[in-house]
């Protein structure tokens, strides 16, 4: 099949001929600008100036000598686990809630979801507001209750500010998960679950013994999405703290935008990002992987 | 075989041709302004008569506080010159950043609005024509005084025109200082910091004083106290000065203010003007725009001073001169506008008598032109004269003329927040804002 008959193509050269026009807008949209940043951080680029020169591996060599680099990673690897561990858990939660088709389940259903249509610069203002140390809702209402007696800068605290960011995309994307757990729960067999009460096994016994292991490949799957969609965030940090107070909140993406954008140093926001891709294609393989084996 | 490779070869070329298309878009727009500048000149000249819109862009009419003032400001110019004006904004923190990446990328961009502290870097960026040749050097030196338009001036190009100058300095609430017992302003750090105790006592729910320990601002305003403190980021031969007793004095200071409730953290210059409009402030620095949000409020012109007025920084011991930072915004026009000369039309209406005075009776924008900064409105307005009185001994911040004012400026607020969540001592975080400094 594969030979040329009569001067016709092959169905493998057809095949290449069909995704030669989705190959180049790849290499235009993706490959270009990658090998573009990576290139870029070899060089002493700036924003504000069109010459440059190449600086090897000068920056990387800043920025791994950098002591507030290891912080940027540690504050990193705290923001995706917080915030990928907290929304699937409660996600979960409201899923199995929500798959026990009561009335008004899919009402509840609809409403959850709402959180996650809004813009997370929304989103960022709204939560900040919310912990405001001066005029925050949740001192007033701290306060109300007689827990606090003046307000707490959430926000303005290093102990406190990274949690408050958790806590916001916790809200924001808990309707994600329940949505994508929701779809694994009812992909569960039902006799399965019944066969598993009838043998006397409790709820959670059924659902750890039974339901978790039979939705074991989607609940990776979404969890390790979560985990990359998490290490790429940049808005709700953002809006919310400005990766401070003293870089309480500055993950990888903030690292990127201020030394890019504020800093105009594009050469050394080309080597964090580099680094950072780097970190998420860890997580990128990992997901292949498992898709590869659930598909298998 | 034949076949095959061909089909390699295609596909080669196809993979090339998408690179070199991406790639070299960029390089042929950045020398196209300077190869086509003679013709889009003469373009200009024959479409002279016919109207045309200039993009204007900038912060403050994006500011609740001035939105009105700039409708009025556009409409003037498209009723005067028949043309039309697009205004484009941003917050003023992403002004640089937005103005650097629109000239890069080659949008149409032909006046714009820059503060002080960020001009030198968009100066830098070489896209900045010299208003001499736009609107003649005549014209610049007959309008403005040499001191404003020094400011604007670099190497001998007048690349920023004086829109408006006068001084960051302190702005307090006289209401609450009388309830609090205070007549008078403190002029001293001492009196500040019992007026400070007397406020918390009068009303514990009021923040004595809103000083910035967050985003851009923070460092802004840590600059006039350090000097106070006779400390200094840099020496004059641009080594880095901040590793002094005076600099870990002034950061002990914030400490003991943070330590006693009179400052609070998470408070920026937006938070300070938020709260000193609800009178829940009682001091905090600001710019002669701190008028605009009182009036905005509600605020009559007149009586903004009742509730809102400048005074001098206080100083170490009587005697010494109070500190505060130049502060102005200034037009400038970009070298790749095809619109220059329309573009000076609308600079010519935004510094004019009534445009000038209708922003400064609103906003508290002092006039720049010396026609208008001779007006009896101006002279004798009381609320601009705290301001004024404060101008006199204002200096540029340390790192105005400095093209990486912002990381600097990071540097400083970082180490200072350590210091003020305790997190540091005040010897470490000096210590460790110089050698941070010194590895830039």
């Amino acid at each position: 099949m594969d030979t040329i008959r009569n001067g016709r193509l092959s169905d493998k050269q057809v095949g290449v001929l069909l995704i030669l026009p989705g190959l180049a807008i790849f290499a235009a949209i993706i490959l270009y600008p990658f090998v573009d940043a990576v290139l870029m951080s070899f060089t002493d680029r700036s924003m504000i100036y069109p010459d440059y020169k190449w600086v090897q591996f000068e920056n990387y060599q800043k920025v791994f000598k950098d002591p507030y680099f290891t912080k940027t990673l540690t504050t990193t690897v705290l923001f995706v686990l917080g915030a990928t561990v907290l929304p699937y858990v409660l996600g979960m939660f409201w899923a199995v809630v929500l798959n026990q088709g009561f009335r008004g389940s899919e009402f509840l259903r609809g409403v959850t979801l709402v959180n996650w249509i809004i813009p997370g610069t929304a989103i960022g203002f709204l939560w900040s507001w919310i912990f405001n140390g001066q005029y925050g809702i949740l001192n007033n209402v701290l306060k109300a209750l007689g827990i606090l007696e003046t307000g707490v800068p959430w926000l303005g605290q290093t102990n406190t500010a990274l949690l408050c960011v958790i806590i916001a995309r916790t809200w924001q994307m808990l309707p994600w998960y329940m949505a994508f757990l929701l779809g694994g729960l009812q992909s569960v067999s039902l006799e399965q679950v019944e066969a598993a009460h009838i043998d006397g096994a409790n709820n959670l016994q059924t659902f750890f013994r039974v339901i978790l292991p039979g939705m074991k490949q989607t609940a990776m799957l979404i969890f390790v999405l979560g985990l990359i969609g998490n290490l790429q965030h940049f808005d709700l940090p953002w809006t919310m703290a400005q990766g401070g107070p003293a870089r309480a909140t500055t993950t990888l993406s903030i690292e990127v935008y201020t030394t890019a954008f504020k800093n105009w140093n594009m050469g050394k926001a080309a080597t964090v990002g580099t680094i950072w891709a780097v970190i998420l294609a860890c997580f990128s393989a990992i997901y292949l992987k498992l898709n590869n084996d659930e598909n298998a | 075989m034949k076949l095959k490779k061909a089909l390699g070869i295609v596909l080669a070329l196809a993979m090339v041709l998408t690179l070199a298309a991406c790639g070299a878009a960029p390089a042929q727009e950045t020398q196209a302004p300077e190869t086509a500048a003679p013709a889009a000149n003469a373009e200009t000249t024959a479409a002279a008569a016919e109207p045309v819109n200039i993009v204007w862009a900038g912060w403050s009419g994006e500011e609740e506080a001035s939105k009105d003032i700039f409708g009025r400001m556009m409409d003037t110019y498209r009723e005067q010159t028949g043309n039309d004006v697009t205004w484009v904004g941003w917050t003023w923190a992403d002004t640089a950043q937005q103005l650097l990446i629109r000239t890069q990328g080659g949008e149409q961009l032909d006046i714009a609005q820059v503060d002080i502290g960020i001009f030198n870097t968009v100066a830098a960026a070489g896209v900045l024509a010299d208003w001499n040749e736009v609107v003649g050097a005549d014209y610049m030196s007959q309008a403005f005084e040499q001191s404003a338009l020094d400011v604007g001036n670099i190497d001998g190009q007048q690349l920023g025109m004086p829109w408006s100058m006068a001084s960051i300095t302190m702005v307090y609430n006289p209401e609450i200082l009388a309830a609090a017992g205070w007549d008078k302003v403190p002029v001293t750090i001492e009196e500040f910091e019992a007026c400070m105790a007397d406020i918390k006592s009068y009303n514990p729910e009021i923040v004595p004083y809103a000083v910035s320990t967050k985003d851009a601002t923070c460092a802004g305003d840590f600059m006039p106290w350090l000097w106070t403190f006779g400390g200094a980021i840099f020496n004059d031969d641009g080594s880095v000065a901040i590793n002094s007793e005076n600099a870990v004095k002034c950061v002990q200071w914030y400490q003991g203010l943070m330590e006693k409730g009179y400052i609070a953290m998470d408070t920026g210059r937006g938070e300070a003007r938020q709260l000193f409009a609800q009178g829940k402030v009682a001091f905090y620095d600001d710019a002669v725009v701190a008028k605009g949000q009182a009036v905005n409020n509600g605020v009559a012109p007149e009586d903004v001073v009742k509730v809102c007025s400048a005074m001098e920084r206080p100083v170490l011991k009587e005697g010494d001169a109070p500190q505060s930072t130049m502060w102005g915004h200034m037009l400038v026009c970009f070298k790749d506008s095809e619109y220059k000369e329309q573009a000076a039309e609308l600079a010519k209406v935004l510094v004019s008598n009534e445009v000038a005075l209708d922003y400064f009776t609103n906003n508290g924008m002092p006039p720049v032109t010396k026609e208008a900064a001779a007006l009896e409105e101006v002279t004798s307005d009381a609320y601009l004269s705290g301001f004024m009185d404060s101008t006199a001994t204002a200096r540029l911040e340390e790192t105005a003329r400095m093209t990486n004012a912002n990381e600097v400026k990071t540097v400083i607020t970082e180490e200072l927040q350590y210091a003020l969540l305790g997190q540091k001592t005040a010897e470490q975080a000096v210590a460790d804002m110089a050698a941070r400094l010194e590895a830039l």
